[in-house]
């Protein structure tokens, strides 16, 4: 199974709300991959939202994604531009 | 909400009136239907363990009716309300969230507890991470996942259905408060107005009921205890009266009122092809507010003469990404046009205070942290913060004058340097525009909201800035008295017609026409036709209100004489207090205008 992970700064404004929370986990349940995030030794799994929620990340934690599956690359680059805030 | 169905009366069928605040005009006659907020918990029962996979198949299923619940109320909300879409598809998300079904679901069968126990159970383990969160804006999210297993609560009590299973029979619903969801979900099942304990004005309830057209009162104290399901009610939006078991009197007296009204109506589609002028000639303007270019029709249809208030907030907020100057500048450019050749006045961004606070896109303030936001970073001040965005509304503002006649409009002006430095931004907008050979166009007027108490003591320097005045009634009575009329302890003091307000329209007035500039009133007050007859008479050249005014005050107008109204102005003036002026009026509009045009 191949892997994918990169470190980013959480950048959308008012940090991961309900909005962008909600986006990951539907990004996350779409993709057939397992995207993880993971802040200090804590790892929680992106298809609950409550689980993101629960992270409390605002904008500036530095967080690791990673991504479990087939073609890892695009869902962790379109997850990182989700968090980013650089998605259209 | 998910609240419960109660019946309590504090004395069953005693004729009480309670007061409010009228939210969202018209009245109502119907039973009313009470929800308590929730306070009672369902039994909590261990099970045997045959009961176990039964209780699960019972919690899946309410999981299943909630979610039916949810989208049904999807498909029923228009395309165009996206945040109400975005905050229903979370919800949805929430839902079916592990850490909410799983997890209820394993305590069920691990710990042999029934459904509501389990899910309690789970919420609390929820509840602890979420209250753990520095961040407030998503520590205050956990209301979300709250709303959804309340849902889930009513689901399994079988109870959430009371609401929808009402249909075909006729209620005013009484709660505590309701979401715009609540509102959205219950509307056009039978339901004929809301009251709520809590709330102003402004709040969500009162703004969503009147866009729906339902009557509505909010801030009436105690009204889920002192009504009761099956208690007859009137509900008086105009005068935000709430009667409860009303005699009979009341009752034939508040029916003549609702045939009146209709009649009213009817005669009123008249008055919006008629010209706005006195008896003797004196002509104003009568104009519509509007948030929405959409809105622009039903101006035009009431008889508005252009657009005295286009709030342009909403095209900040509506998207996910903040609107560029050429998307803006086409926006404006259609309203431009569809009102040319009369004006339209564009407000600039009124962010901050007690609306649009965290949603701005891109928004790096934290407004919604401000202790006193409506002393804090709003408005004007919001926009000079933050240059980039103003000086892109202003460019887009610009690039739409050629379309027509604009009149620009800048909130909360509290001194002179901001006229000065928005004049400044507007040069270097040219400037640029020249150098990029922009076509762009110049006779556009720069004016300022008179909403600060400190403008209308400066209004005599101010006029000689700009090209005209806008007084903002709502503010400007919020800033003189000291009245949040959103804090419903002290709403029922917050007074149009208090003296001290009258005498600062009417320094307003005489300053700017010293500097032969015209002045516009855009706040509530200018479509009330008690106080109209006041303001017209107090000089004002525009009265800005909402389209479905615009024909009762014209048909007020219509009917008056100009010294009548010079001469009423200044009896008015020489009140001591708002309620003298109140009593004044109410003697002296009866015998100039039919009785029915001052409403029940």
């Amino acid at each position: 199974m191949a892997t994918a992970e990169r470190e980013i700064t959480v950048a959308v404004h008012c940090g991961v709300h309900g909005r962008v929370a909600a986006d990951l986990a539907r990004i996350a349940r779409q993709s057939g991959t397992r995207v993880a995030i993971r802040v200090g030794d804590t790892d929680i799994e992106c298809s609950s939202i409550l689980e993101i929620l629960s992270l409390g990340l605002s904008r500036g934690c530095r967080i690791r994604i990673l991504v479990k599956g087939r073609a890892p690359e695009q869902v962790l680059d379109q997850v990182c531009a989700l968090l980013t805030g650089e998605e259209s | 909400m998910r609240e419960q169905c109660l019946k309590q009366h504090v004395t069953p069928g005693e004729p009480r009136t309670l007061f409010g605040i009228g939210a969202s005009p018209g009245i109502v006659v119907a039973t009313a239907k009470v929800f308590r907020r929730q306070t009672s918990s369902a039994a909590w029962r261990r099970l045997a363990a045959e009961r176990i996979e039964p209780e699960v198949a019972r919690f899946m299923a309410a999981v299943g009716k909630a979610e039916q619940e949810l989208k049904l109320l999807r498909g029923r909300i228009a395309e165009n309300l996206g945040d109400a879409l975005s905050i229903i598809d979370s919800h949805l998300l929430i839902l079916k969230d592990r850490m909410l079904l799983d997890r209820t679901v394993e305590i069920i069968r691990g710990q042999g507890i029934n459904a509501e126990w389990a899910l309690a159970k789970a919420l609390g383990r929820i509840k602890k991470k979420f209250v753990a969160l520095d961040d407030d804006y998503i520590r205050q999210r956990y209301q979300d996942v709250k709303y959804v297993a309340d849902r889930l609560f009513g689901a399994l009590s079988g109870r959430a259905e009371d609401l929808l299973a009402s249909e075909g029979e006729l209620t005013i619903v009484v709660g505590h408060d309701f979401s715009p969801e609540d509102i959205l979900a219950m509307q056009g099942r039978g339901v004929l107005g809301f009251v709520t304990e809590k709330g102003g004005i402004t709040s969500h309830a009162a703004i969503v009921t009147r866009s729906l057209g339902l009557p509505a009162i909010v801030g009436v104290k105690d009204a889920t205890h002192i009504c009761g399901t099956g208690d007859q009610v009137i509900l008086d939006g105009f005068s935000g009266r709430l009667h409860v078991n009303p005699t009979p009197d009341q009752l034939k007296q508040y029916h003549e009122y609702d045939r009146q009204h209709r009649c009213y109506t009817r005669e009123l589609a008249a008055y919006a092809r008629l010209v706005s002028e006195t008896r003797d000639g004196y002509r104003v303007r009568l104009s519509g507010n509007i948030e929405m270019v959409g809105e622009s029709e039903s101006v035009l249809e009431y008889g508005g003469e252009g657009i005295g208030l286009f709030r342009s907030e909403f095209d900040f907020f509506a998207g996910r990404k903040l609107p560029d100057e050429q998307t803006l500048a086409r926006s404006y450019g259609r309203l431009l046009e569809r009102f040319s050749p009369q004006t339209v006045t564009i407000r600039t961004l009124d962010v901050g205070g007690d609306k649009f606070t965290t949603r701005l896109p891109g928004n790096p303030f934290q407004l919604d942290l401000e202790r006193n936001p409506a002393l804090g970073l709003r408005s004007i001040r919001y926009s000079l913060q933050e240059k980039s965005l103003f000086t892109m509304q202003l460019r887009a503002l610009l690039r739409a004058s050629v379309k027509g006649r604009l009149r620009i409009l800048l909130p909360m002006i509290s001194s002179l340097s901001e006229v000065r430095a928005v004049k400044q931004l507007v040069a270097e907008a040219r400037e640029e525009f020249e150098r990029e050979h922009i076509d762009y166009g110049s006779d556009f007027e720069l004016g300022i909201m008179i909403e600060v108490p400190s403008a209308v003591v400066l209004a005599d320097v101010l006029a000689r800035e700009v090209d005209f005045f806008s007084i903002g009634t709502n503010d400007l009575i919020q800033y003189s008295l000291a009245i949040d009329r959103a804090n419903q302890y002290v709403a029922h003091m917050y007074e149009p017609l208090h003296p001290a307000v009258l005498r600062m329209i009417r320094q307003t007035v005489d300053a700017a026409h010293d500097q032969g500039i015209e002045v516009s009133m855009c706040g509530e007050m200018a479509g009330d036709v008690v106080c109209a007859p006041v303001l017209l008479g107090l000089g004002l050249d525009e009265l800005s209100m909402r389209a479905s005014a615009i024909p009762h005050v014209r048909r007020m107008l219509r009917m008056s004489r100009y010294r009548q109204l010079v001469a009423l102005a200044d009896q008015v003036l020489a009140c001591r207090e708002a309620a003298e002026v109140r009593n004044y009026l109410t003697s002296y509009l009866p015998v100039h205008y039919e009785v029915d045009m001052i409403g029940p």
